[in-house]
């Protein structure tokens, strides 16, 4: 038993259960804070992708190109998530989940052709910035460095995330938000500005992640779907509503996942499926889940 | 056997509160059984836990002798131990008479009959009249039941359990929010309803007057636990209740 | 407040009949091309009132449908690939893989919330297309499974080809209309009534002793036999099978028919497909992108028009439609 390769998977899975969190945890705080489960933001990461890879087709091989293909997405991302929670998503709190759900679908919908539309359906080539290439020699076998920094990447944003809903008053205010809208606005918490701000943070999120994770899978329409069938999945593995749970999915299939590929890559891609299928049949809320 | 259910030592806790704490009681059929007691006293887990809502900690139940402790709410349901909400549960988009109609089609155990025609089933149109006429709905009976008014609504609240034709009813606070009138129908309605069709009856209630009108034995709840169980006249002048109700409202 | 009088309800039987009898009478002044599109409404028809059984009276949204389309198409092709010419063989094997696979993504769906069922049965349908996608060697993978014919249909003394597209036309026409009668008498049954009592507030339904799991469950597996057999009929319509049939923008397609017919009245959806199909068809030869199109169109319905074209005219007359 090489215990190398066996380390080299677990870095991977570590590696892309992370991107998975990161990705998720958009997901999971906009559920967590307006209550919307949004379909649409699997398509969000994959706009973000599409536009970092826009920002590095027109600037070419400069210095940086990278990170600034992340950050303009990201921020486009942002902008774009303010107005759809202004313009859509704001008329629909008070409706059934039914039509919420539907509407995020209808977004998809447009997104996808939208995306189809600017970009054509052939999928774009990956780019990475020179320092990213190579690999690392992790006990004997070598690791991609792009893989390091996914994790490290991943991890701090992460972070980053729950410094911004834990210590700081941003943080709280969409938390009193999300337990009671009533009693918040009465404590004077705009929270209109709250939802759209967290709606805008979530996007932003994907948009990175998406700008960033582009090792994941290749950049083409129906990304976004794909993206979206995983965060779920994730999201039901580690049990609704907490980032906690989400974490724990997120880690579950990336190991699961790096393990898979590396020696069933026929059936991997059947894994999140697979994994959803086998949580549901025998710990429907999820492994962090309560009751 | 005249005891139609009996609990032994429910315990139910929601992290380090403890909603319901060693609950025995044993209800006799045909009786009318008012629990009662302050605000959070468990009276309401009480109910979710003999009707299968939530899962009990520690203790059992029994209805005519069977152990249905932490069955399914619909299994529950169909051994004829039917419950109502506190807050109004009704399906609104079905007017008053598909309401009961779904009920009686449960009842009577037809719900996968798929070709017949659900509105030609002459008996269970007469039950459904029958029941919307003791609840005074029958003239609106085409009326979906998400546009009532709110005592219309609470009176079809109550009729589905009544539709049910039950032999064990739990009512939970079933003249919440009513007018003295509306109150006094109701607590007629429900004497009615035990004597004529020997109906067993628990129910909670905070309204006294309730209370003492048709509740033969009470049971008071405080903080989770029994602390007085008997005839409404020896419950009244029981020391510890009073303490525990803070007096007023035994005083009407 | 909607009633139904039986002034009403004799003008809207008189204007059924009429409607039915018009159908018959299409194909003696369409063209090819129109006989070949009502062909698709129908199978859009049923394809759609799979979905709306399941969102319409059981209350849950299924963003998947498009795996029981596929495989109804799939198991038609199959079947008179490797098996026998039989028509009637074929369609019944295509419902019986469309209940058995319906059963199994059925029993692990429904234990979940609405929401959760939602995502799921995305999930599912991705993964019918990608098992379609990658088992190359059963159904020929991204190629798909070409040439599929219509058949003919054996009635021991009589046969009839299918292969004339008219032919082929009142075949789908016939099929449709029993499907539409049968599904109109088990919304109308004790059966719809428990489904809907389910949709309205499951837990109350729960505790007048209605098991929820279970009723939920043997609508999803009706649900997905109804759209087994609209894939069943199109394989042969278009003559093809391919992956694509399962792919989530194929599941939208029953969800905006409906929405558009009208997703709380029982004709909603057969009107809804066929301003879908003939809109889609406009669309695809004039923008291309239609998938803009679709998602914009969605957007609006969900924010506007939420009752859809029969939705607006139940509540305008004042009668069930």
């Amino acid at each position: 038993m090489d215990f190398g390769v066996i380390c080299i998977d677990i870095l991977t899975g570590l590696s892309r259960g992370l991107l998975y969190f990161l990705i998720a945890s958009g997901l999971a705080v906009t559920l967590g804070t307006l209550g919307i489960i949004n379909f649409a933001h699997g398509a969000f990461y994959m706009c973000g992708a599409y536009i970092a890879w826009t920002v590095a087709h027109l600037i070419g091989n400069a210095m940086g190109v990278f990170w600034m293909g992340a950050a303009v997405g990201g921020a486009t991302m942002f902008v774009f998530g303010l107005l759809i929670e202004f313009v859509l998503l704001r008329r629909i709190y008070a409706a059934e989940h039914l039509y919420q759900i539907l509407l995020t679908f209808g977004l998809v919908l447009f997104i996808d052709g939208l995306v189809l539309e600017i970009w054509g359906g052939l999928p774009k080539s990956i780019f990475q910035p020179e320092y990213l290439t190579g690999s690392l020699s992790v006990m004997g076998h070598p690791w991609p460095v792009y893989s390091l920094f996914i994790l490290l990447f991943s991890a701090a944003l992460a972070i980053g995330l729950w410094f911004l809903l834990h210590r700081m008053r941003f943080g709280k205010e969409c938390r009193a938000a999300a337990m009671d809208r009533e009693v918040s606005e009465a404590l004077g918490i705009n929270v209109s500005r709250v939802f759209m701000l967290m709606f805008g943070i979530g996007a932003a999120i994907a948009g990175i992640a998406g700008g960033v994770g582009t090792a994941l899978d290749s950049v083409s329409p129906g990304l976004g779907v794909r993206i979206i069938v995983i965060c779920f999945a994730i999201i039901v593995i580690g049990g609704m509503g907490s980032l906690t749970g989400a974490l724990m999915g997120a880690l579950t299939l990336g190991m699961i996942e790096s393990f898979g590929w590396h020696y069933f890559p026929d059936l991997a891609m059947l894994i999140p499926y697979i994994l959803m299928a086998v949580i549901l049949l025998i710990r429907p809320q999820g492994l962090l889940g309560g009751r | 056997m005249n005891e139609i259910l009996r609990t032994e030592g429910l315990v139910k806790s929601f992290g380090n509160l403890q909603a319901v704490n060693n609950v025995s009681i044993s209800v006799s059929k045909g009786e009318v059984r008012a629990i009662i007691g302050p605000n959070g006293a468990g009276k309401t887990t009480l109910f979710n836990l003999i009707t299968g809502k939530l899962k009990v900690d520690k203790g059992k139940t029994f209805f005519k002798g069977r152990d249905i402790t932490n069955l399914p709410p619909h299994q529950i349901a169909s051994l004829n131990v039917v419950r109502s909400f506190q807050i109004i549960s009704l399906f609104p988009k079905l007017t008053c008479f598909e309401n009961l109609m779904c009920v009686l089609i449960t009842r009577k155990k037809r719900n996968l009959s798929i070709f017949s025609r659900a509105k030609g089933h002459a008996d269970i149109k007469a039950e459904v009249f029958r029941v919307l006429e003791m609840v005074g709905l029958a003239d609106k009976a085409s009326v979906p039941a998400g546009m009532l008014a709110h005592g219309d609504k609470k009176n079809l609240d109550i009729a589905i359990p009544l539709a049910c034709n039950a032999e064990l009813m739990l009512l939970d606070e079933p003249t919440a929010g009513m007018s003295p009138e509306e109150t006094q129908a109701i607590t007629s309605l429900i004497s009615r309803v035990c004597h004529q069709e020997k109906v067993t009856i628990i129910f909670t209630e905070h309204d006294m007057r309730v209370v003492f009108a048709i509740a033969d034995n009470l049971t008071v709840l405080h903080q989770g636990k029994v602390i007085a169980d008997g005839k409404p006249e020896e419950v009244r002048d029981n020391e510890k209740v009073i303490e525990a109700y803070l007096g007023k409202e035994l005083y009407v | 407040m909607p009633c139904r009088s039986s002034q009403i309800n004799l003008s809207v039987t008189i204007l059924l009949a009429a409607g039915v009898m018009f159908l018959f009478a299409l194909p003696a002044f369409l063209s090819r091309f129109y006989i070949y599109l009502f062909s698709g409404i129908f199978i859009m028809t049923l394809f759609a009132y799979g979905f709306h059984l399941l969102f319409t009276y059981a209350g849950y949204i299924s963003f998947g449908h498009a795996a029981f389309y596929a495989v109804g198409a799939y198991t038609v092709a199959l079947m008179y690939k490797h098996v026998s010419d039989s028509v009637w063989l074929a369609f019944l094997m295509a419902l019986a893989t469309s209940a058995f696979i319906g059963a199994i993504i059925g029993a692990l769906s429904v234990r979940l919330n609405k929401i959760y069922f939602a995502f799921l049965t995305l999930g599912f349908g991705q993964l019918v297309y990608t098992v379609i996608f990658r088992w190359r060697s059963f159904t020929g993978g991204d190629d798909g499974i070409p040439g599929v014919m219509r058949g003919t249909l054996d009635f021991g003394f009589f046969q009839l080809s299918l292969k004339p597209l008219v032919n082929y036309y009142y075949f789908t026409l016939v099929i449709f209309l029993l499907c539409i009668f049968v599904l109109w008498r088990i919304v109308n049954s004790p059966f719809g009534y428990t489904l809907m009592s389910i949709r309205d507030n499951q837990e109350r339904s729960s505790f007048t002793g209605v098991n929820v799991l279970k009723y939920a469950w043997l609508a999803f597996v009706i649900s997905s036999m109804v759209t087994g057999l609209a894939g069943a009929l199109m394989v042969s319509l278009c003559g093809m099978a391919y992956p694509e049939l399962s792919f989530w923008s194929s599941s939208a397609d029953p969800i905006l028919a409906t929405l558009i017919g009208g997703a709380f009245t029982f004709s909603g959806p057969f009107v809804g497909s066929a301003c879908y199909v003939l809109m889609k068809s406009y669309l695809m030869s004039t923008i291309g992108n239609w998938a803009i199109a679709l998602g914009l169109i969605l957007l609006v319905l969900v924010l506007f028009f939420r009752s859809g074209i029969m939705g607006f005219f139940s509540q305008r007359f004042k009668v069930m439609l």
